[in-house]
């Protein structure tokens, strides 16, 4: 018994290393992707914003952008993954493999939120070179900073194995961009806090509690920003891994009824 | 070619795409609500909070949603195109029609201009909806209104040619997202007036005048809004119509030479 788990073990590893390698052969054109969107954001919200009136700054909106990455990160494997369910089925060879299949789909989620999470613990730091003498971060916490990008990346990784899940081609993945990914992201307050929705309308701010992006958002400007602007970090923290469960369950059984596995 | 038989054929060709994309309309249409309805709201309700103390920046915003839906629509259309040309090859069928090849491509941009208005024709009707008397409709200068959406629809088509003749394969389809369309949609005025960031930076607004996203925005904004705080109407529209034929120019000569059209 201790054999088969301990082989399953190193091929469910040999897999992440594989994938870690696919990372590291695109890591820069994946961090130009995200220097991008950083870099814009930035421009947009520092110095052109303010002049509409915002009264939020680009410090702010940094932190958003660190969560924003480790949630459209996903989408990167998700769209090569729907992709290769459409036509190669590449996954199949990984299917034979001596490793049960909710192993091998866990590891894709895993992979995912490694992935996500090299992805947006590079965004602070390059704001903050960026943009040096604007940015200020006096509550900085930096273990309360790993341990939401990881419990974040965790649950996007999850989460990305339901959205394989309930694609059906690559043609619809835009349907997914727009009709879950974006409702989702721009609900879960990129550019607001729980706080300020609960003033606005109480009833939003309450539907929104079951918006697993918006502890995301409020867990990682607990971690950066004053603490009491946001929702309290270690729930944050035990909500996303809440929710991480059913993402995780739900994914693997229906992706193992898309692919007959065992 | 008898040209009577030459627009007989595209007009079928048109068509039977039309006819194709209506069976979906529905599916796009409400991930074009949910995403303008969501970012809408934000912007009505919780942005005055944060200090946005103009009254018609709901309407603005709403303008905005619904001019830049075509981009959002461009990807679904190239991953169309791309899925077409790495699976069932039927532009090669369509090629080989009595046809010139170029009437082809265009047929495809006049296509994507199709999905991307009927799919955001909702945006309005729902933002009145969620502004009610902060969006008067007569005030809309309607003429102007509907020439700019379909001059800015067109104008995607053409772009959609353009750019699905530089992407590879669907994968490539993330670059695209981060590479080409954020950087057209954040610098091209989605959230503010070029007049503004002329007034905030008049260096990146000059370079953003080849942008033709700003023109996209500022035009569609001047037919609801005081014309003052925008480009001219008619420049931008001059400007969109330039930034077709080049677009499609260009994109059709690549094209041709990727599928080794005569």
């Amino acid at each position: 018994m201790f054999q088969t788990i301990f082989l399953e073990l190193n091929v469910f590893l040999k897999l992440l290393k594989r994938d870690l390698k696919i990372f590291s052969n695109n890591a820069i054109d994946n961090y130009i992707n995200t220097m991008c969107w950083v870099l814009l954001s930035l421009i947009v919200y520092q110095f052109i914003m303010p002049k509409m009136g915002l009264n939020f700054k680009g410090d702010f909106l940094l932190v958003s952008c660190v969560i924003s990455k480790t949630f459209f990160g996903i989408m990167d494997n998700v769209t090569n993954i729907v992709a290769d369910l459409g036509e190669n089925k590449t996954i199949s060879y990984d299917m034979t493999l001596p490793i049960s299949h909710t192993l091998l789909f866990i590891k894709i989620a895993i992979s995912n939120a490694i992935y996500t999470c090299l992805l947006s613990l590079l965004v602070l730091p390059m704001g903050k070179l960026l943009l040096w003498n604007y940015l200020h971060f006096p509550h900085f916490n930096i273990i309360k900073f790993f341990i939401i990008i990881f419990v974040s990346s965790l649950f996007s990784g999850f989460f990305s194995l339901f959205i394989i899940s309930i694609t059906k081609s690559i043609m619809h993945i835009e349907d997914i961009w727009s009709g879950i990914i974006h409702p989702l992201f721009a609900l879960g307050g990129f550019n607001f806090t729980w706080k300020v929705m609960l003033t606005v309308s109480p009833f939003l701010a309450y539907v929104n509690l079951f918006n697993p992006v918006m502890y995301m958002f409020e867990g990682m400007r607990g971690a950066t920003l004053d603490p009491t602007l946001s929702l309290p970090f270690w729930t944050c923290i035990t909500m996303l891994i809440l929710f991480s469960v059913p993402m995780g369950y739900i994914g693997v059984y229906l992706l193992k009824k898309r692919l007959d596995a065992i | 070619m008898n040209n009577k038989n030459i627009y007989q054929t595209f007009y079928a060709l048109l068509l039977k795409d039309i006819a194709i994309y209506n069976k979906r309309w529905i599916y796009r249409a409400i991930d074009a609500l949910v995403w303008s309805g969501s970012s809408l709201m934000i912007t009505h309700h919780i942005m005055p909070l944060f200090g946005v103390t103009d009254p018609n920046y709901g309407i603005f915003i709403l303008l905005g949603n619904f001019a830049i839906w075509g981009l959002f629509e461009m990807l679904t259309s190239i991953a169309m195109f791309l899925g077409d040309l790495q699976g069932d090859k039927s532009i090669f069928y369509y090629v080989s029609l009595p046809l010139p090849s170029y009437m082809i491509f265009i047929e495809q941009a006049l296509a994507s201009a199709y999905r991307s208005m009927a799919s955001s024709l909702l945006i309005l009707p729902m933002g009145k909806l969620i502004l009610g008397d902060t969006l008067v409709l007569s005030s809309i200068n309607w003429p102007y209104f509907i020439f700019a959406f379909i001059m800015i629809n067109i104008f995607y088509g053409f772009l959609t040619i353009l750019v699905a003749s530089y992407v590879k394969n669907l994968p490539a389809l993330t670059m695209v997202r981060s590479r080409i369309m954020f950087p057209l949609w954040f610098l091209g005025g989605f959230q503010f007036p070029w007049k503004m960031l002329y007034g905030v930076a008049p260096k990146i607004a000059l370079m953003s005048l080849c942008n033709p996203i700003i023109y996209v925005m500022d035009g569609i904004r001047s037919t609801v809004l005081p014309t003052e705080q925008y480009l001219p109407f008619w420049n931008c529209m001059g400007v969109l119509i330039f930034f077709s034929i080049i677009c499609g120019y260009v994109g059709t000569q690549k094209l041709k030479r990727r599928l080794d059209c005569i």
